[in-house]
């Protein structure tokens, strides 16, 4: 093999990774660090601003350069699959914090807990989610871009309000007095709540982007799919919460 | 909930049975009277002995591969330019011999490295039943030491010579770590938990204690002394102490200070 | 082809072998920053009492930047960075990784994150909570920044964590046609086998510190009695990840070992098919040793014997590994060139090494040495020296493929000697004093002065270090600028990424998608006539 090789290859390149590596790698984190460690309020926003802009914009231009243009060989939901595993790691992490610290107090929920209502309409809104991206994947399989698009934009709605009422829910609880720090099951019931808020934002973020492409027609499998899988995970995810959280 | 809910989240729990401090501290109590062995030596001149085979064991297996690999290094250089690799394929039995042969050998020295370190690791556990007790605080960046009549020595540990000496021990703030070169001993205090460790003071003299996690800019200078005293020294000492203190406290007396028959497990070792 | 010839081409870069090099330049820049402060803190201990600094939170700042980086920003990235990324798709075959533009953004992350370590140095708060960040310690204003430590681990925790994505499905999906499992090189089977770990492990760590900060910051009672929560629940998460880690970091450096001397021996790997599992099987046995870092933590009696028992059993795995290596040489044509020799040091420093784990793996041991410099010792030994001559080594041996010329073989050599005799010189004294009871980060040692006279031979230590890397340097500068072409195939390897490719392979890597003959092993010397690249 010699020079002949790969004249007509080329290099290929894009500009969206590094928007989004540096907006959420770089920016968010000094967006924290100003508004926490610093007291920095105006540096935050502007750090936040432009992190999200910076995340915004990449990855709308991510998906714009892939989605029905060029598609991995359904290697994302392998790849989802993986990631899934790590959530899942990390998630049971976290429980084990909580159940240290549940089995080793002398009473359970510790004084200063309020009664607490479950968030059992909310998480019911859950499941309804998965039912709408569910259907929305089936017609992204019959090439229905449009149905795609309609059916994941529900599963935002569903989604957009669950995350209002978790933040009304927190509002009340801080109402009550129950802040972060009051007891052991405060930091456990922010924390569990806060964790799988976290992620409700982040698959927001991932059906949104999925929704440009969908309305100009363009669909890819795999992102569909693996984007399936994870709101279905979420989902379970906020199921296991409820259970864990409140009822056990 | 259901039952299978509940099961489920008890089988996960169990899961992180050790991380609980709970059961944790259960098996950490020290055994009760009678339990302990007697040994013949003291836990830091076993270490001793013990590192001393240990080095034995991975100078021989180290400097084995060592020796084999520089002469393989120097027997097989390239003789001329062509010259290829002669290693054979193994055959399956050949592989699986080279498998199992080694992993034997290795688990036979495992285990036997394993019940040494085993035997020592209760004689450093396993408190003597006479050891006299004195409870440690650390804060950043001293040592307080606390003796049974509430007498308290800041970064000087005074123990009596020929006494199993008990720490437990505690600390205000961040985790610390209570070390003492002569006897070969370590153990952290942090806040939240008590730990505990033990070591036999044989010879009068003085020794040094350094704190050994790191706990800020002060941890290089949190260092302080062992004193050991002839017994009938340390207890005038601690005496004059106790009275020293206040004359109204009546509780120094001598029953208080080293008596080989003190119950120590009768005490509080949980909190 | 060559490399891209625009600006563009380069930031933007989708191609795993620039955002290889990408990763390379961070771990280069991280290594050069991490021990610069190194040879500041050997500056410091030279001699007794104050010496570069009167503030002992100086020093612990240059020992906490000096741990975090070298581990997080030199050696990891490094090996799953630019090995994983340059080598691996090319060695099976690939013409890139599974997703291009997941693996950009990686890199990036790990810039971000290198940048924000950096950034440690100019805050006035620099987080000194050194590289194992433990509460409460990290979580009083003593410490500093605290959010800076958690963000920096979680930004490159998930870069590691997409990078490991990547890479097992490129591994798993993307290999050319004829090449099976046992067909892989063993550097791409230790790759894989640390990345698989990296997804099990690096988001228990970053859960773990980012619980530190939202109990600092945000009010939340994780590890603080005080609020129900637990300071060891810190350290079990933490070293849950962080012993793996030391294996995430040994085993694709011991793969890159297995492939250089292989190469330079024209040997097959011995015993490959026990190798690959033995590789494997520290995936479960690393799982479950975690607590021979906190044998004197307070933790119960019957944790620690076990996990004694746990760790001892790690040596199984590891012999058979080593001994493999040692084989490989067996029957071998050694040649020596320079990655070669960087190979054989790496090799001795490694037998000392692990064999200085076992003493501290027994409880029993470890509670007269914990956290003395003899644990110091044990792993510069086996990670620092043993995983940076490896590295360099690697580098060193792709050198011709990254710049299409040859580096100074007098000058590699004697780089590699000078590294290995000055990192003894520095830590073979520092283990003996560490046995009579030097403690880990101290800024002096008052209370021991009897160690000051092997704590100056250690500072001597790391001058011949620094004068060995600043060789091995500008042999790289010389090399890339004023070095011989190289030819495609220097060391008349077998694997596929010298036989397949160009002098400097261009865009996806093969001209056609290679198709491997029946048989075909990177490994076959004699068998086949060696094929260069362009024939
Ligand atoms: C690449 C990195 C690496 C590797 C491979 C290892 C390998 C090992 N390490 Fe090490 N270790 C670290 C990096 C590493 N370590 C680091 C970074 C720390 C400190 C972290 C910190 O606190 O900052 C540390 C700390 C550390 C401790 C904690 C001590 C303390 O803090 O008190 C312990 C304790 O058990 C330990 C043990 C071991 C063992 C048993 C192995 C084994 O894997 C070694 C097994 C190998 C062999 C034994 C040789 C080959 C085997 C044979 C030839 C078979 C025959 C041999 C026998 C039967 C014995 N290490
Ligand atoms: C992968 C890991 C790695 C590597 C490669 C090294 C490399 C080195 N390490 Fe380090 N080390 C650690 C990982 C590593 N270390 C860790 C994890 C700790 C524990 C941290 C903790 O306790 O939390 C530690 C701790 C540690 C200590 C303990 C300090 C203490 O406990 O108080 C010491 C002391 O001697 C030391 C020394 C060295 C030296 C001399 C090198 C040398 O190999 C360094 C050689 C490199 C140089 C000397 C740089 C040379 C180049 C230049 C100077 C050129 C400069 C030019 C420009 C900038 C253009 N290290
Ligand atoms: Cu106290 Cu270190
Ligand atoms: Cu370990």
């Amino acid at each position: 093999m010699s020079s002949q090789v790969t004249e007509h290859a080329h290099w290929h390149t894009s500009p969206y990774p590094i928007l989004v590596g540096f907006g959420a790698g770089f920016l968010l984190p000094w967006a924290f660090m100003f508004y926490f460690v610093y007291g920095q309020g105006l540096l935050a926003v502007i750090a936040l601003g432009l992190g999200l802009l910076m995340l915004l914009v990449g990855g709308v231009g991510w998906v714009g350069e892939t989605v029905g243009i060029i598609d991995d060989e359904g290697w994302s939901p392998a790849a989802m699959l993986m990631f899934i595993g790590t959530e899942v790691m990390t998630l049971f992490a976290i429980l084990v914090g909580y159940w240290v610290m549940r089995l080793q107090a002398p009473q359970w929920p510790p004084e200063g807990t309020p009664e607490i209502s479950a968030p059992n309409m909310a998480t019911l809104l859950l499941l309804f989610s998965s039912l709408s991206i569910g259907l929305a994947r089936r017609k992204q399989m019959q090439g229905d871009a449009a149905g795609f698009a309609n059916l994941t934009l529900i599963s935002i709605a569903i989604w957009a309000l669950f995350a209002l009422m978790t933040i009304f829910g927190w509002g009340q609880l801080a109402g009550q007095g129950f802040a972060i720090g009051v007891n052991a099951y405060a930091t456990a019931l922010y924390g569990l709540t806060g964790i799988h808020f976290a992620h409700i934002v982040f698959g927001l973020l991932i059906m949104l982007l999925a929704l440009a492409p969908a309305y100009r027609g363009r669909l890819s499998a795999s992102y569909a799919r693996s984007m399936t899988m994870y709101v279905h995970f979420v989902n379970v995810l906020g199921i296991w919460v409820l259970l864990q959280a409140y009822y056990w | 909930m259901s039952i299978q809910a509940r099961t489920g989240s008890m089988a996960l729990m169990l899961l992180s049975l050790p991380l609980i401090p709970r059961p944790a501290q259960a098996v950490q109590v020290v055994p009760v009277p009678g339990q302990s062995r007697q040994w013949d030596v003291p836990p830091h001149v076993h270490f001793d002995e013990l590192l001393h085979e240990v080095f034995w064991d991975i100078t021989i297996i180290g400097v084995l591969m060592a020796v084999v690999a520089a002469y393989f290094l120097f027997a097989y250089r390239r003789r001329f330019p062509d010259e290829v690799g002669r290693l054979q394929k193994l055959s399956p039995q050949a592989a699986l011999g080279w498998m199992i042969i080694p992993v034997a050998l290795f688990m036979a020295d495992d285990i036997y490295l394993f019940a040494k370190g085993w035997e020592l690791h209760k004689q450093y556990r396993e408190v003597p039943e006479n050891a006299y007790e004195i409870r440690v605080t650390g804060a950043m960046w001293s040592w307080t030491y606390t003796y049974p009549n509430e007498v308290e020595t800041y970064g000087e540990l005074k123990v009596p010579a020929e006494t199993p000496i008990l720490l437990r021990m505690s600390s205000e703030d961040v985790v610390h770590s209570h070390f003492i070169q002569q006897y070969r001993v370590t153990e952290d205090l942090m806040p939240g938990r008590v730990t505990y460790m033990w070591f036999m003071p044989d010879k009068v003299g003085e020794y040094v204690v350094t704190c050994r996690e790191y706990c800020g800019a002060g941890h290089s200078s949190m260092y302080g002394k062992v004193i050991v005293m002839a017994r009938e020294e340390f207890n005038a000492w601690l005496e004059s102490e106790a009275a020293a203190i206040s004359a109204s406290a009546t509780v120094a007396s001598a029953q208080q200070v080293v008596s080989p028959a003190a119950d120590v497990s009768a005490r509080d070792f949980g909190r | 082809m060559g490399q891209p010839k625009t600006w563009k081409e380069w930031i933007f870069t989708l191609d795993h072998k620039i955002i290889g090099i990408f990763y390379l330049a961070a771990s280069l820049v991280s290594f050069l920053v991490a021990g610069t402060s190194a040879a500041l803190m050997r500056i410091e201990l030279g001699s007794l009492g104050p010496t570069l600094t009167e503030d002992a939170g100086v020093y612990n700042l240059w020992l906490t930047m000096h741990g975090a980086v070298m581990i997080l920003g030199f050696q990891i990235p490094a090996l799953l960075g630019f090995f994983a990324n340059w080598v691996v798709p090319i060695m099976i075959g690939a013409k890139d990784m599974a997703f291009p533009r997941v693996n950009a953004l990686s890199v990036w992350l790990l810039w971000s994150g290198i940048l924000l370590a950096l950034c440690n140095l100019i805050v006035p708060d620099s987080f000194n909570g050194m590289w194992t960040g433990y509460p409460p310690y990290s979580e009083t204003d003593f410490a500093g920044n605290t959010a800076l430590y958690s963000l920096i681990i979680i930004v490159l925790g998930i870069s590691s964590v997409f990078g490991a994505v990547n890479l097992a499905c490129t591994v798993m999906f993307m290999r050319a046609r004829g090449i099976g499992w046992y067909q892989l090189n063993m550097t791409v089977w230790c790759v894989f086998t640390a990345n698989i770990m990296q997804l099990i492990f690096v988001p228990v760590l970053a859960a773990s510190v980012l619980l530190l900060s939202l109990d600092k910051y945000l009010g939340f009672g994780f590890y603080d009695p005080g609020q129900g929560g637990d300071v060891l629940l810190y350290q079990n998460l933490f070293w849950f990840y962080s012993h793996p880690a030391v294996y995430v970091v040994l085993l694709p450096f011991l793969g890159i070992s297995f492939d250089i001397i292989a190469t330079f021996a024209r040997n097959r790997i011995f015993n490959y098919k026990v190798a690959v599992w033995a590789t494997l099987a520290f995936i479960p046995v690393s799982s479950d040793v975690w607590v021979h870092h906190a044998f004197v933590a307070g933790l119960p009696n019957w944790l620690r014997t076990m996990q004694t028992f746990t760790t001892l059993m790690i040596s199984l795995p590891f012999g058979l590994l080593m001994l493999s290596m040692v084989m490989t040489l067996y029957k071998g044509s050694i040649e020596y060139r320079t990655p070669m020799h960087w190979i054989v040091g790496m090799f001795f420093m490694l037998i000392i090494g692990a064999t200085t784990g076992i003493p501290n793996a027994l409880s029993a041991i470890d509670y007269g040495i914990s956290d003395s410099y003899v644990i110091m010792s044990h792993f510069h030994y086996v990670m620092a020296i043993s995983g940076a001559m490896a590295i360099f080594g690697g580098i060193y041996y792709y050198f011709p493929k990254l710049t299409g010329r040859m580096y100074s073989e007098a000058m590699g050599k004697i780089s590699a000697w000078l590294f290995f005799i000055g990192m003894n010189v520095v830590m073979g004294p520092l283990y003996f004093i560490g046995i009579e009871g030097m403690p880990r980060r101290y800024y002096d040692y008052q209370m021991f002065p009897q160690f000051e006279s092997m704590h100056a031979l250690a500072t001597v230590g790391v001058v011949i270090t620094t004068i060995g890397v600043l060789i091995m340097l500008y042999s790289w500068l010389h090399g890339m600028f004023r070095g011989e072409k190289a030819t495609a195939n220097p060391w008349q390897s077998q694997s596929l990424e010298f036989t397949h490719t160009d002098v400097i392979p261009g865009p996806g890597n093969f001209p056609t998608p290679p198709v491997m003959p029946e048989g075909w092993s990177p490994y076959s010397y004699d068998k086949t006539v060696t094929k260069g690249g362009s024939e």
